[in-house]
């Protein structure tokens, strides 16, 4: 979110100069904060922009973290600067919001205040490039030059297109029109500037202090703020602790934060409520066990809202140590984290949950899964390298009219593959593919992630990120697949790839973050268009597998997953369970090297002697074995040494996993 | 005698390098791979036990007052080090294959300037003389100071920056002013891995489990076939102690065992540059470095007019008289590329004198050709 907000601080120069239409990428319309800010700087009426946006519409970072605006030359270089230095003031500004909030509250900024400057100052680094166009335009070769033969060459092909035209039909502009797609190379000549401008990668400076404190615990890169000595930076941090607390923002037990992990923590409360006129208590991002167990709560009939207010705040770790199977009394000294946790939770909520367990009879689910999707070849398809051909950006008659020109020219071979070539990029198709993926992101996924009980945590282009409870996971995984495909955003030829990262709620969510990363990366690495899983057992086997949306060829957009989600119920409500799957995997290394049919009939024979199994389930599971087999012949990159079969087993014991909301049998 | 003695260094366990940041309860630890400040101080703890030297005796002397504004050079001296083994300088560590004292060939972070383009490798160029594009790119492209050339890619395909490793042979082509051929570039995972552990926490006052405390780390577990290679130079006398014996590397008494290679790599650090024309040259860094958190370093600073650095690696380390961490620090990595004019030295080390030593900041140089 605070990225996403300086960027937008960055946009205000060029917004406030020109005004929204100036932006190619994002699309502004219905972006909630351009919104915001036509309504608070420009004084529009709510009801011209259809209302106020919500606190939760604010809140979602729509705005992914660079932007394109073609502005007057003459004022180029002026609006970039002022770009960077609105959005560096921006980030001084909630910086010194923060401080000043703990300064008020811990005083004696001189004990705690030392590598403060030094690592807000160091922390971003923002750019801006400016491609002056018209020095391309007056030199065609210049252009050429700097991207290259290969870019050339597409574009070269389209440009023939006229030759086809009978000389006494062509327009006049056409003499005149450069012959290659001027749009999409200079997108490409601005990409590689800002990217020439990044070869040397910006370098934080390191603490002034000779004898510095230990690490932060949320951003271990940077040093803790306060006493360098450690009885007085304990001493430091428990005062912290108790104090630091505004708007229902607070440190948890046994963090100790650098100056950076401070701001991120509380720069919601202290700056971005009264900017946008909300009540931090408004907010209600959740935390990590409160969405895992989201849907559990529901069918208890706890109102998460209703409990924070009589209660003045939530701590979703309650949910897990009101609901812990067994309680350990030997620590009594109270140092255990959950008796600690379980001493904060109110005693009527503790009760509630302990009784709605027996009620349900299961606990609430401890694990939670967090999504990382992406689109395929967004560059290609900003730069143009994918999208219509010519052929279908023809009206018929004029397509017509080039089929019977070239017939007349008996150049029809040379026509047919020249009507099938991908159309250069045109700045309309540029602001539609930016609308595309703004509508996506500002109603589709916000939209969706709720329909399935989960919290997003950044929605920009074609980038997603959202916290999700287990049991929805593959789910909505699967929706928002569907929904980037669909006509109104990206359309059927766009492709997405995405990683699920299933966590325990006390685990860590950078590293659950960074395992849906690498998810992400791995399901592209297999060819693109798939989900790649990763399985984070508390404390059993990290499992990792990749897996199409669809499958075979022909079938609807996400019915693979939608096949293994079907099956998900079998694991929770069937008395089969999926032990014949652990003894199939056992098996895997002698069964890999026999014909599939075999590991099919041993599959078979495993289901059909399990208790409880009825004859659809085989029959289920070995639908999606082959369609799983066929995927992975066709697939990328695949593990040396890895086969189809065992990767299919992990997939099944991982989707059983997620069924029993990480419940470990 | 002094010599250059090369070292195959084999793990006898999975390894776990911190670089001393925080490992919580609930928080996943990955090890990286080792800092060559790491390796210099195995290497260095083992032979001055080995000439029984009293290591306590040093880590108590540095927590005494007296010793504060003292390096930790001149600290080991005065307490009787044996000045050979003070004096060694050690280069590397950097991951290597080959069998027990063979090294068949040795692998570095991939140099920044090259870029893939599915199976095409390409690399980045500075934009200097004059002309259209030169003028163009030097009036659009906002360098940092003391840069005179933007570097520029003149295939715009779809290319990514190259991930991964290349071997010595790939390094070479790159400093000849080519591209290495696809069997040069290794990927990370074809070299090492990580190996999982969850481990409890125990209560220190009663041995009881902790009810909820996990801590889970990914230990570096090398590929058959796969070491580290690293250098000595030095008294070989002092050296020699450290061959066919275990010494503690990889955190927790874990120990890893060095040989004394056959035949030294490429002929050894000392000649893996590749002579240059003229006084312009590519500087590519092969260990990470640190110059005060600076990007370029001083040394090559006034020479220097392009460069592709990566985002800095940030390192801590312990620091054994407080018992607490050390100031975090922006290294540049290894992979940086510098395009130089004017410099005479062929490879050496941009370092501090003390951290050259341990073999930060060594580079190699080359031909800048196009």
């Amino acid at each position: 979110m605070l990225l996403s907000y300086l960027t937008f601080q960055a946009m205000v120069p060029v917004l406030e100069s020109l005004g929204p239409t100036a932006f190619v990428y994002p699309a502004c319309r219905g972006v909630p904060a351009v919104d915001q800010w036509l309504l608070d700087a420009c004084k529009i009426p709510a009801s011209v922009l259809g209302g106020r946006p919500s606190v939760d519409r604010l809140l979602v970072p729509a705005i992914p973290n660079r932007f394109v605006a073609i502005v007057p030359s003459e004022h180029a270089k002026a609006l970039g600067d002022e770009a960077v230095t609105a959005a560096r003031d921006a980030w001084e500004k909630i910086a010194g919001k923060v401080y000043d909030h703990i300064s008020d509250t811990l005083g004696d900024d001189a004990a705690w205040a030392g590598a403060w400057d030094a690592q807000v100052k160091g922390y971003w680094e923002f750019r801006s490039a400016v491609l002056p166009r018209k020095a391309l335009q007056e030199n065609p070769a210049l252009r050429r030059e700097l991207l290259g033969d290969r870019f050339f060459g597409r574009a070269e092909v389209v440009s023939k297109l006229r030759d086809y035209i009978d000389p006494s039909h062509r327009p006049g502009y056409l003499a005149e029109q450069d012959p290659v797609s001027r749009w999409g190379g200079d997108l490409a000549i601005l990409a590689k500037i800002a990217d020439a401008q990044r070869e040397v990668a910006h370098f934080s400076k390191g603490s002034p202090q000779s004898m510095v404190p230990p690490k932060c615990t949320l951003m271990g890169d940077f040093e803790q703020i306060g006493p360098a000595e450690f009885s007085a930076s304990q001493r430091f941090w428990e005062h912290a602790q108790g104090s630091l607390k505004v708007g229902g923002f607070r440190l948890r037990r046994g963090e100790r934060l650098s100056a950076i992990g401070l701001i991120k923590r509380f720069w919601v409360p202290t700056h971005l409520a009264s900017e946008w006129s909300f009540k931090p208590t408004e907010t209600r991002l959740d935390d990590t066990a409160t969405v895992a167990a989201r849907v559990w709560l529901r069918e208890a009939g706890i109102d998460v809202d209703q409990e924070r207010r009589k209660n003045r705040e939530w701590n979703g770790q309650w949910i897990l140590s009101a609901t812990a199977d067994e309680r350990d009394t030997s620590d009594e000294d109270g140092d255990d984290p959950l008796d600690l946790l379980e001493a904060d939770c109110p005693l009527e909520l503790g009760n509630t949950l302990r009784e709605a367990k027996k009620r349900l009879k299961r606990a609430p689910p401890r694990y939670l899964a967090v999504l990382h999707f992406d689109g395929d070849h967004l560059g290609r398809w900003l730069k143009g390298e994918l999208g219509p051909t010519v052929r279908a950006c023809l009206h018929p008659k004029t397509l017509a009219y080039f089929v019977e020109r070239g017939r007349a020219l008996g150049r029809e071979r040379d026509l047919e593959a020249l009507l099938g070539t991908v159309r250069p990029l045109s700045p309309v198709r540029h602001a539609s593919l930016s609308d595309a993926l703004l509508r996506f992101s500002v109603d589709a996924v916000p939209r969706i992630v709720a329909d399935h009980d989960g919290e997003l945590v950044y929605a920009g282009g074609d980038d997603v990120i959202a916290l999700l409870p287990l049991e929805r996971a593959l789910a909505c995984a699967n929706a928002i697949r569907r929904a980037y495909s669909e006509e109104a955003y990206m359309g059927r030829n766009a492709t997405a790839s995405a990683g699920l990262s299933v966590m325990h709620a006390r685990s860590s969510l950078r590293g659950a973050l960074d395992a849906a990363r690498a998810a992400e990366k791995a399901a592209k690495g297999a060819g693109r268009d798939a989900l790649g899983l990763a399985v984070l057992r508390r404390s059993g086997e990290h499992a990792r597998v990749v897996m199409p949306w669809t499958g075979e060829k022909g079938d609807a957009v996400g019915a693979f997953v939608e096949a293994l989600d079907a099956q998900r119920a079998r694991f929770v409500e069937g008395e089969a369970g999926d032990r014949w799957v652990y003894k199939l995997r056992a098996e895997t290394a002698v069964l890999r090297g026999l014909e599939d049919d075999a590991f099919r009939a041993e599959m078979r024979r495993l289901i059909g002697r399990t208790e409880g199994a009825d004859a659809t389930l085989a029959t289920q599971i070995e639908s999606l074995a082959e369609r799983y087999a066929s995927w992975w012949r066709t697939r990328k990159d695949a593990p040396a040494g890895e086969s189809w079969q065992e990767s299919f087993c992990v997939l099944v014991q991982s989707a059983s996993f997620m069924a029993r909301g990480g419940d470990e049998r | 005698m002094s010599a250059v003695t090369g070292l195959r260094i084999d793990t006898l366990d999975v390894l776990f390098f911190r670089g001393s940041r925080p490992i919580g309860p609930n928080a996943a630890a990955e090890s990286g791979l080792p800092h060559p400040q790491t390796l210099a101080g195995a290497l260095r703890a083992t032979l001055l036990e080995a000439h029984g030297f009293d290591l306590r005796a040093f880590a108590n002397a540095r927590r005494k007052p007296a010793s504060e504004g003292l390096g930790a050079r001149e600290l080991l001296a005065s307490l009787g080090a044996p000045q050979g083994v003070l004096d060694l300088r050690v280069r590397g560590p950097w991951l290597c294959r080959g069998e027990r004292q063979r090294v068949e060939t040795v692998f570095f972070a991939a140099p920044r300037t090259l870029y893939r383009d599915g199976d095409v490798l390409t690399r980045s160029w500075p934009a200097r003389g004059g002309g259209a594009v030169g003028n163009f790119l030097r009036a659009s492209v906002e360098l940092q100071e003391g840069l005179s050339m933007p570097l520029w890619r003149h295939d715009a395909g779809d290319e990514v920056a190259l991930s991964g490793l290349v071997t010595l042979d790939g390094l070479r082509r790159v400093l000849e002013g080519a591209v290495p051929q696809a069997r040069e570039v290794v990927a990370p995972g074809a070299l090492y891995g990580f190996d999982r552990r969850v481990g409890i926490g125990i209560d220190g006052a009663t041995s009881t489990v902790k009810k909820g405390v996990l801590y889970a780390v990914s230990l570096l577990a090398l590929c058959p076939g796969v070491g580290f290679y690293a250098e000595v130079e030095g008294d070989e006398r002092a050296a020699s102690a450290l061959f066919e014996r275990p010494f503690r590397f990889g955190g927790e008494g874990r120990k890893a065992m060095a040989r004394r290679v056959d035949q030294l790599p490429g002929g050894g650090f000392a000649r893996w540059s590749v002579p240059a024309k003229g006084d312009a040259r590519a500087v590519i860094t092969v260990t990470p470095g640190w110059d005060g958190d600076r990007a370029i370093p001083s040394k090559l600073g006034p020479a220097v007019r392009a460069a592709s650095v990566a985002r800095a690696a940030l390192h801590s380390g312990f620091d054994v008289a407080r018992g607490g961490p050390r100031n975090t620090r922006s290294l540049i990595p290894a992979g940086s590329v510098y395009f130089i004019e004017g410099m005479t030295e062929t490879q050496g080390s941009f370092a501090a004198p003390d951290d050259a030593a341990a073999g930060e900041g060594l580079f190699v140089t080359g031909a800048w050709t196009r």
